[in-house]
Parts: structure tokens; sequence; C-alpha cells
């Protein structure tokens, strides 16, 4: 079955070009669309599941070993290309021809991704047919999410760094045109182009590093490119080689795409598209692409030191930086973006301790939750009528029970309680963090992670309360509130007509034709639970949310479950085994159970192995740790290993538990407290609610001085290329003055005195032959008839006067 | 067509007499003793026309030409009154210089068709393969076939009836034509000889002529035409 | 130039045979085609003379009838010479006769409503004082 792999991107896009080509010409109804759209994913789903299965259980597994398209011929050339050196370690300048193919490549690391996107995706989709219901975009908007699926799947499906390449910049543009889905809005416009022009400059980081790939590694075959790295020599700290340019430009390209700090900007603007695409491309999909990058070039980044605790600092200071912010967001689609900013730093935190797996599982789980969140938090929005802002919500949960209960799931996920699926992940973060031996700072990075973990609790459940709990608040308010300002704004200047036909633009508040919009009394529209088609996939992403994290359950629980991984294949440590090398055996791992195995020559003991515990030590030349390594001072104290471990977990359950306490105690109990530390802590409140002012920074620093340089070009152009045509212009307009003046007096002149010379001379001559006398008319007749006669005897009279003159 | 005894010197007679009338009209000072030479001038090459045999013409000349034009000519010479003339105190010829370019032109001309015709005559006899004499016996072999006249001194020659079965024949629309070409004079003579105040009672005058003639003669007015 | 007009004058005289004496009294007492035809010119010449020397315009158009007549003369005659040597068209000069007396007729006509219309206009016959179309 995993022969049929090719089928899975080809799926989607298939129903997203009879979607989009055909969808309004031929007036698809919405049933068909949908029907069309969910279909194709649904068997893209379908086939992944039997692929992976076959590929990695059932009787023959291809497991570990990659398997390519290419191996059964389905592929094509696609880039054949011109001479790169291929050096394979040792050899001196062997050159071989570029020949990049389009290929898919399924193995382990791309069963996970595939299974994601499909699976989280077909919930997704089934949910927007009903949240996307009566908008007169609906072909459109499943065009681009079929290729949105798409583009995805070849990028994580690719075979080479190209295909990846293409995935990238695809899912890039499909975010462009689904954020600004409702292009008629000033609002989704801007956030769409700042959303693929951010994403362009980590784009830009990432053609580089291919180019060095290309440089390096002559070719840009994952297997090629990581079978030749493996053996290159570890870069470590301070030491910066070609290795660590690559892992560079592949990370900055990874900002763009994951929203990492500098580059982190679009994400929570990206908000303004409909929901489910927040949920698809910004919560789930897109965002994790830049992990899959990461997880996939981890020979890269492990080879260089430097640039695991780049990934790493850099993961833990987005963590805790937008944690911040999204303690005082108010909409609530908002508080969500940058909890995903903040999720994703804690995967590339993962990432940057060396524990590559982990954070691939974190991707997995946190799909699974934040997805959830975002479509509960779409039923919300389209319960209580395209409101947003959670001050003006409250008491929800009587009104929305499926909602409310399948978010109850993802809250307590995302808390990390225990057995939720975000507890298993989280958890094994943050012991890697505080473990690792791959870096330096792993202490920092534990104690940054666990107070943004807290961060994440508060908020939160600060969400769950002023949605779900509390007070009915949307009683009380009237008309006003962010939502109805900026609709009443946009029908005042004339820009969308607020009727209740016309397809409202965005998320706004829906009005029956003639009701008058603006700061008036506007009557209340009561909460009311979404149909069947919403709320189905909100269950199915709860019970994967729930139960979805006991595939990566960890060492922890050897005691309970008989192996450090349990489940054989099933457990993602394990499934992931041959995608992570392993700097210790310097090979990528032949996989199975329990780690290490026979097959590979391991020089490290097993005792070793286990104290090291799920990320095998670097290499022997700094085995002792020079750096504070927490874990093991822990260790020093407790004198046993497994109750470190567990004294970490104690850890991270309470601080979950006083963020979840915070939580209640700020905004169920005490209502009035969130003001009164406002008032005390008011810059910090500033600072996070204004996001400390990252935009206006860039606004100043790069969109202006570029807007100068701009017209400073512009005013050269004008003034003075402009002023040198003009000059031109000019000359040429006096020398043709000159010359018509030369033409007008002198040149007529001269024609005229001519002219008039000619009349003086002839005009008295042949006015004279006008006597007006008949008769000297009559003669001038006789003279004719004798100068005919004349003629007729021509000869005659020449002989005749021959004769006379001559004498005869 | 040799002419012979009483042809020749009729012929003789009836030529000086039409040459020398014609230059008496010519320089007669009295119109009316031009018209009156002319008349004779017409009648005498009438009377060739009969020796030539064209009886028929002649007999046209005389009753069309004399008996119409120019008893038309003699009514105009009335109508505008050249007696002044006749105290010959006018001039009647041109000024000298145009009467001598005039007379050394027409002496060339005379020249040049004297030598015209006799070259061509010459030509023609040279020609003419049959004598003369032959000629003359056949014509007169022609004349004896002829029908005898009642008096028994004359033939009836059929010189009419050939130009009347040719003109009604071979010539018929010429004929028709010449018809309508005097239909066309009448009409135009008409038309061209009438008064000022015919014209006005005819209503067939320019309104801005006539303005201006009212102007010069009141009695015009009344003359308002009687359209109906 | 008297070498040119002497043969001709002689011409008109001579016969074909015979002395120059006697040869011109045959052609004097016999005439031929050809003395027709001149005093048909010298007609012509008459009044070609008259309409470019004489002042009253009556006379000028009585000189013009002149000159039709001698065309008519040499017409007939010529009619009479094929007649006799047997051109079976001989009768066709007598026919145009007939429309140039015709085409005379009509002519004078005309030009004498002319001559009444002007001389309404201008009251004079002499045409030297009629020039309307000098510069």
């Amino acid at each position: 079955m995993y022969k049929y792999i090719w089928l899975v991107p080809l799926l989607p896009l298939i129903g997203a070009a009879i979607n989009g080509l055909l969808g309004r010409r031929l007036r698809f109804s919405e049933k068909l669309i949908g029907g069309i759209a969910v279909g194709s994913v649904a068997l893209a789903f379908l086939i992944s599941v039997a692929a992976v299965y076959s590929y990695g259980f059932g009787g023959h597994p291809h497991w570990p070993n990659p398997y390519l398209t290419s191996q059964d011929g389905f592929s094509f050339s696609w880039i054949p290309g011109g001479a790169v050196s291929v050096n394979h370690g040792t050899e001196a300048n062997r050159y071989e021809l570029l020949n990049i193919e389009w290929s898919y490549q399924l193995d382990p690391l791309s069963a996970i991704f595939m299974l994601i996107v499909t699976g989280v995706g077909l919930c997704i989709f089934i949910f927007a047919t009903g949240y996307m219901h009566g908008e007169t975009g609906f072909y459109r908007f499943f065009a681009y999410m079929g290729l949105f699926m798409f583009a995805m799947l070849v990028l994580v499906m690719g075979s080479n760094f190209l295909m990846m390449f293409v995935g990238w910049e695809g899912v890039g543009l499909c975010s462009y045109l689904l954020i600004g889905y409702y292009f008629d809005r000033q609002e989704a416009a801007n956030a769409s182009r700042k959303a693929f022009i951010t994403n362009r400059v980590g784009d830009f980081g990432f053609a580089l590093a291919i180019f060095g790939i290309i440089a390096t590694f002559g070719s840009a075959q994952y297997t090629d490119v990581f079978n030749q790295a493996k053996s290159y020599d570890i870069e470590l700290l301070g030491h910066w080689g070609i290795l660590s340019w690559i892992a560079l430009g592949l990370f900055i390209g990874a900002c763009g795409k994951s929203a990492q700090l500098p580059l982190h900007v679009w994400l929570p603007d990206a908000m303004a598209g409909p929901t489910p695409v927040s949920a698809l491309i910004h919560a789930a999909t897109m965002v994790t692409a830049g992990l899959y990058m990461v997880t996939r070039t981890n020979v890269i980044f492990q080879h260089s030191q430097t640039m695991l605790l780049v990934v790493a600092l850099v993961g833990m200071g987005t963590a805790i930086f937008a944690a911040i912010i999204g303690i005082t967001q108010n909409d609530i689609k908002k508080v969500l973006a940058y909890s995903t900013v903040s999720q994703l730093g804690f995967m590339f935190m993962a990432a940057g301790v060396g524990a590559f797996a982990i954070s691939i599982f974190h991707v997995m789980t946190h799909a699974f939750f934040k997805a959830l969140m975002f479509l509960g938090a779409g039923s919300v929005i389209h319960g209580m009528h395209h409101e947003q802002d959670m001050r003006r919500m409250g008491g929800l949960k009587k009104y929305m029970p499926y909602t409310y209960w399948t978010f109850f799931a993802g809250w307590l996920a995302i808390c990390g309680i225990i057995p939720f699926s975000g507890f298993w992940s989280k958890d094994e973060i943050l012991w890697n963090a505080a473990s690792t031996t791959y870096i330096p700072l792993g202490w920092l990075v534990w104690l940054i992670g666990t107070i943004a973990a807290t961060c994440t609790a508060f908020y939160m459940t600060r969400l769950m309360a002023m949605t779900f709990w509390g007070k009915e608040r949307f009683l009380e308010h009237r008309a006003g509130g962010e939502a109805d300002e900026a609709h009443a704004a946009a029908y005042d200047e004339g820009h969308a007509p607020h009727d209740a036909v016309e397809p409202a633009a965005g998320d706004r508040p829906r009005h029956q034709p003639g009701e008058h919009v603006g700061p008036v009394d506007h009557h209340v529209h009561m909460p009311h639970e979404s149909p069947r088609a919403m709320w189905v996939p909100l269950v199915v992403l709860a019970v994967l949310a729930t139960i979805g994290g006991f595939v990566g359950i960890g060492p922890v629980f050897e005691p309970l479950t008989g192996s450090k991984h349990p489940g054989g294949n099933l457990n993602i440590v394990n499934w992931l085994k041959p995608v992570i090398w392993d700097p210790v055996t310097r090979e990528f791992p032949t996989g199975g159970d329990h780690g290490a195995v026979a097959e590979h020559p391991a020089p490290a003991p097993a005792p070793a192995t286990e104290a090291a515990h799920s990320s095998t030590a670097p290499e022997t030349a700094h085995a002792e740790t020079r750096w504070f390594n927490l874990a093991h001072a822990v260790d020093n104290v407790v004198h046993n290993h497994w109750l470190t471990e567990v004294l970490f977990v104690i850890i991270s359950l309470i601080v979950a538990g006083i963020g979840i306490g915070l939580g209640l105690l700020f905004y169920v109990k005490s209502p009035g407290l969130p003001d009164i530390w406002a008032q005390r802590l008011r810059p910090l409140y500033n600072a996070s609610y204004n996001k400390f002012w990252v935009d206006e920074f860039y606004g100043w620093a790069i969109t202006r001085r570029v807007m100068d340089s701009a017209r400073g070009v512009y005013a050269f152009d004008s003034r003075i290329v402009d002023g040198v045509v003009n000059g031109f212009a000019a000359v040429s307009r006096g020398i043709s003055l000159v010359v018509g003046a030369v033409d007008k007096y002198f040149v007529d002149g001269i024609v005229n005195t001519i002219a008039a010379f000619i009349k003086r001379l002839m005009s008295p001559l042949l006015r004279a032959a006008q006597t007006g006398f008949t008769q000297n008319y009559a003669l001038v007749m006789v003279l004719g008839l004798m100068i005919a006669v004349a003629i007729f005897f021509a000869r005659d009279i020449a002989t005749m006067l021959r004769l006379m003159l001559t004498g005869s | 067509m040799r002419l012979s005894g009483y042809e020749a010197l009729f012929f003789w007679i009836f030529a000086l007499a039409a040459i020398f009338a014609g230059l008496l009209t010519v320089m007669a000072r009295n119109a009316v003793h031009s018209a009156l030479f002319l008349i004779s001038s017409l009648v005498s090459v009438a009377a060739l026309f009969v020796l030539a045999g064209a009886e028929f013409i002649a007999g046209v000349q005389i009753l069309v030409y004399v008996g119409g034009v120019m008893v038309l000519f003699l009514f105009v010479i009335m109508l505008v009154n050249v007696g002044a003339e006749e105290k010959g105190r006018d001039e009647i010829f041109n000024k000298q210089k145009q009467v001598a370019a005039s007379l050394i032109f027409c002496f060339l001309l005379v020249a040049g068709v004297l030598y015209a015709v006799s070259e061509g005559y010459k030509g023609m006899q040279a020609r003419n393969t049959t004598p003369p004499e032959q000629i003359a016996a056949q014509q007169a072999q022609r004349d004896r076939s002829l029908a005898v006249g009642a008096t028994r001194t004359s033939r009836i020659t059929d010189d009419t009836e050939q130009v009347g079965s040719s003109l009604y024949r071979y010539a018929a629309l010429p004929f028709e034509i010449a018809s309508v070409l005097l239909l066309v004079a009448i009409i135009g003579s008409v038309m061209l000889a009438r008064t000022l105040k015919q014209e006005v009672s005819a209503d067939d005058v320019d309104p801005e002529t006539l303005q201006e003639e009212k102007a010069l003669d009141p009695e015009l007015a009344q003359l308002e035409p009687r359209s109906e | 130039m008297l070498n040119f007009f002497i043969p001709t004058l002689a011409f008109l005289f001579q016969q074909a045979s015979g002395s120059r004496l006697s040869q011109t009294w045959d052609a004097a007492t016999h005439p031929d085609l050809a003395k027709f035809l001149v005093i048909g010119a010298l007609l012509f010449i008459i009044g070609v003379a008259g309409v470019l020397t004489r002042r009253n315009i009556i006379v000028i158009f009585m000189s013009i009838e002149l000159i039709l007549n001698a065309a008519n003369l040499n017409f007939i005659a010529f009619s009479r010479y094929l007649q006799e040597t047997g051109n079976a068209n001989a009768v066709a000069g007598q026919i145009f006769t007939v429309f140039v007396i015709v085409v005379a007729a009509a002519e004078a006509a005309i030009g004498l409503g002319i001559v009444i219309a002007l001389y309404r206009n201008k009251e004079t016959i002499w045409v030297d004082e009629i020039d309307l179309l000098k510069w």
C-alpha cells in the first residue's frame, strides 16, 4: 500500500482544482463543494493510514529504511542540473551531474506528519463546511484549502530539499490567500501581506541554506545529504564551520515559518482569516513545518553545537515572550495565537536541547489540542454571532455544552495535566531541557520553560473563565465593543454594505436588512450551540487530545509500563529513532526498542545509556560536562536517577496547578484582582498589552526607512532624470521655433517676391489680349484657320519657299 | 460636269453677279442696301444651283433663305433703326489696324484656298480614269432617260425625287433633329426678345432685379404677375 | 511669289491638250467643278472680310450668311460632280445643303433675337461699343 503514497498529495490537489476552476462557473452547491473537498482529504487520509501501517507494521514492514517512490518508479526527473562536486567525505573533487527528482519519501518522520496533516485536516475540513456556510466564496475557500493540503503534503513527503522548498513556498502562498480570504477588509489584506513578507524573510535564509547544501554535498536528496553529513566533524561551541552556516540558514527559515522571536509578528495578525484557517494553518500544520525541517536536518544541527544553543535560546525566548503577551489579550483568537507562538517556542526548545523526537511529539499533541481549541473558539464565535471579544462573553457553559466540554479537554491538555496529551510532551521537554548534555544553559532553558508553562496555564484558565464560566456579560453589553465599533466604522465609511444578504466581511456581526448599524442600542443575540458538522470534529479532536499522549509515555513511568518507551513502534521515540542521528555511534540507528540495539557498534555501555536518558551523550570530547547540568546536580543530591525524574514531573505538575489556581483566583473567585494587579504592574501590563511594541519598532526601523529611501529615489528620478529629459525637450522646442521663424519670414519672403515679380511682368501682357471686342476674337479665329490650312500644306509651303528663295 | 453652251454663259453671268453682289454687301453704307445686295447674291447662287443640277435646293434657297431669313433681317434692321448711317456720319468700317490685319489674313487665306483647289483638282483629275468627254456622254445619256416635260422643251429631272427619298429615308434622323433644332430656335428667339415688361408679366424676373427695376420704373409694380 | 500664282491662275483656264490660248478658251467656255469651287472660295473670303471689318452688327450677320452660302455652293458642286462620276452617294451633298440652310435659318433667328435684346439694353448696333468683356 505504501507504493501509492504519491496519491496522497494528488487527491487534495484534484479536489482543489475541481472546486476552484469549476465551482463558480458550474455553480456547485455547497454540499457538492464540501463533499469534494472533504472526500478528497478523507481519501488521502485513508491512503496515508494504510500506507503507514503497511510501512511500519504488519507483515514485512519497510521500517526503518526510508521508502522512496522512485524505487517503484512513481517519480520523475524534475530539475536536471549541472556539475557539482561530490566529495563524499575524503575523496576530493569528484563531479557528478546534479539531478533533482520529484519523488516522495515515506519514512518515520514523514509518516507522522502525513497522518497529522490529513487527519487533523480532515476534522477541520468537516468543521469548515459548517462554519463557512452561507459564504459566497465557499468554493474559493475549499479550493485554497485543498491547495494548501497539497503543498503541505509535498513539504512533508518530499524526498529532497527542493521539494520541501516548493511545499514551503506553497503553504506560504496558501496562507496568504486564506488569511486574505475576506479580501475586501483592509485588516485582512494587510495581515496576509504581512504574513507573506515575513515568511519571505525566512525563506531567504532557507534558500541560502539549500544553496550551501548543494554546494557542499552535491545533492539535494535527503538520503544522499545525510549519509555524507554524518561523517563530518562536529563543530563545537565556538567553532563555526560550513555546517553551522547551513544550519543558520535553515533556522532562519524555520523562524519565519514557525513564527519564532524576531519573525513572529505575522501570526497574531493572521487571525483576521476565517477560524478554520487559523486552526489548520496556524496551529496544526504550517507553523510546524519549521519543526519538520529542523528534525529532518537534525544531523546538520547536531553537528553545530552553536546553532543548537541558538535554537534552544530562541525557542525559550519566544515561549516566555508570547506567554506574557497572551495574558493580557482580550480577543479569544489572539490569545490562542500567542499560545501557539509560545508552544512553538517549546518545540524549538526541545529541538535545541537535542530531543528531536520529543519536539515532534509535542507537534503532534499540540496539533490535537490547539486545533481543538481553535475550532472550539470558532464554534463560540459562531454561536455568539461573530463576537470575538472575551469581555463580552461569559457563562457560555450552559448554552454550548459540546463546545464547552471539548474545550475543557483541550484546556487540561495544554495546561499539562496528567493523563492528557499535553502533559506527556511538555514534561518530556522540560526534563530534556534540564538534563541535556548537548548544550550549555540547559538549566536556564528549563527555568524559563517552566515559567512559560505556568503562564500558559494561567492565561488558558483565564480564557476558560472569561468565556465559559461566570456571569453572562453579553446580556449587559449593548452596542459598542471592538467588533461592533470596527463594524460600524466600516459601515460609516461606506466600505461595506452591511446587509444580511451580502457576504459580511469577516467575523463581523451580521445584521438583518434595514437594521441600523452603529453605536446605538441593538438587541442581544442569544448564543446557541453549533450545528453537528461543527461539534462532531470537536469531539474527535477532544478524544485525541485526551488519549493522544499515550504514544509518548516517557521512561519515568518505566516501573508502571515495563519499558522505557512502551508500545514498540507505536511509541513515538522508538518510531522516530531511525531518523534522529546518534552522535555517539555517528550513525542513524536502525530503530527497535530500548534505544541502542546490538545492530550497530555501540561503544557506550548499557547503564551509561540508561543514565543518559532518552538522548545519548555527545562526543566523548566533552562527555564530562564542563557546564552546569541541572539534572545531574539534582541527581547528586538525591542519588536516585529515577527520583530525579519523578521530582521534575511533580514540579511541572505543581507549576501547572499554580497557574490554574491563580487563574481561577483572578477570574472566578475575585474578579476584581486582575485590575488591581494590572495597576500595580502597570509597566509590565502595558508592555504585554502592546505586544512589547515589536510591530511599532519594525515599522519605524524597517518599513519607514524603506519608504524614505523609496521617496529619495523617486525624487532623484523625477527631478534629475526627468529634468534632463525635459531639458532636451525644451532645447528641441527652441530649435523648432527658430526654424519656424526662418521659414516664415525668410523663405516665404523670397517666394512671395518672386511671385509678385512674375505677376507684374506678365499681367499687362496677358491683359492686353482681353479687348472685349468681338471682331478681334473673330480675327484670331481666322488666324487659327490659316494656321490649320498652313499645317495642311506644310510640305508644299516649304517647297515653295525653297523655290522662291533659291530661285528657279 | 462640264457645262457648255448657254449653260456656260449663264454660269459666268450668275457667278460674277454673285461675287459682285457679295462685295457690295460688305461695302454698302446702308444696312438695307446690304440686305438687298445679299438677296441678289443669294438669288445668283440659287441660279448656280440650278446650273449644277440641284433645282430643289435652289428652290429651297430662295424660299427659305431669301424669303425667310432675309425678310427677318430686314425686319430687324427696321427695329434697330439704323437710319443714322444714311447721313454718312458714322464709320462703317473698323479701325485701320483691324481692317488691315483682316485684309492681310483674308488674302493669305484665299491664296491658300485657291492653291488647295488647284492642287486638289489636279489630283482628282489624275485619279479619274475616264476622260471628261466620256463622263459628259454618260451624263447626257442619263439625261435622255428622263421624262420629257409638258412643253417638250426640257426634261423633268429627278433631283427632287432623289433628295426626298434620301432625306426621308437615310437622313430621317438628322431631319428630325433639325426639326427639334428649329423648335429650340423658335423658343429661344422668343425668350431672348422679350421686354422687361413682358418678363415681369410672366413672372420671370429675379426678385432682386425686380426691386432694382421697380425703383427705376414704378409702372412695373402694377404689372405684378397674374399668379393663379 | 509670282511664280506661284501665275501657274495657279493659268491652270484655271487650262485644258488637257491644245495651245494655251485654246486651252484657256476651252476651259472658260466649259466651266468645270474647279470653277464652282473657286467661286465658292471667293464668296467665302468676301464674307470673312465682311465679318472682320464692318462695325454694323447686322451687316456682320449678313456676311456670315454669305459664308454659309459659299459652303452650300461647294456642296452642290461636289454633289453634281460625284453624280456624274458615278458615285452612289452623290445626293448626300444636297442633303447636307438642306441642313446647312436649316441651321443658318435657326442661327439667324437666334442671333437677331440677341441683337434685339442687346439693342434694347445698350441702344447701339456698333460692335466696337459692346466691349463689356474688356479687362
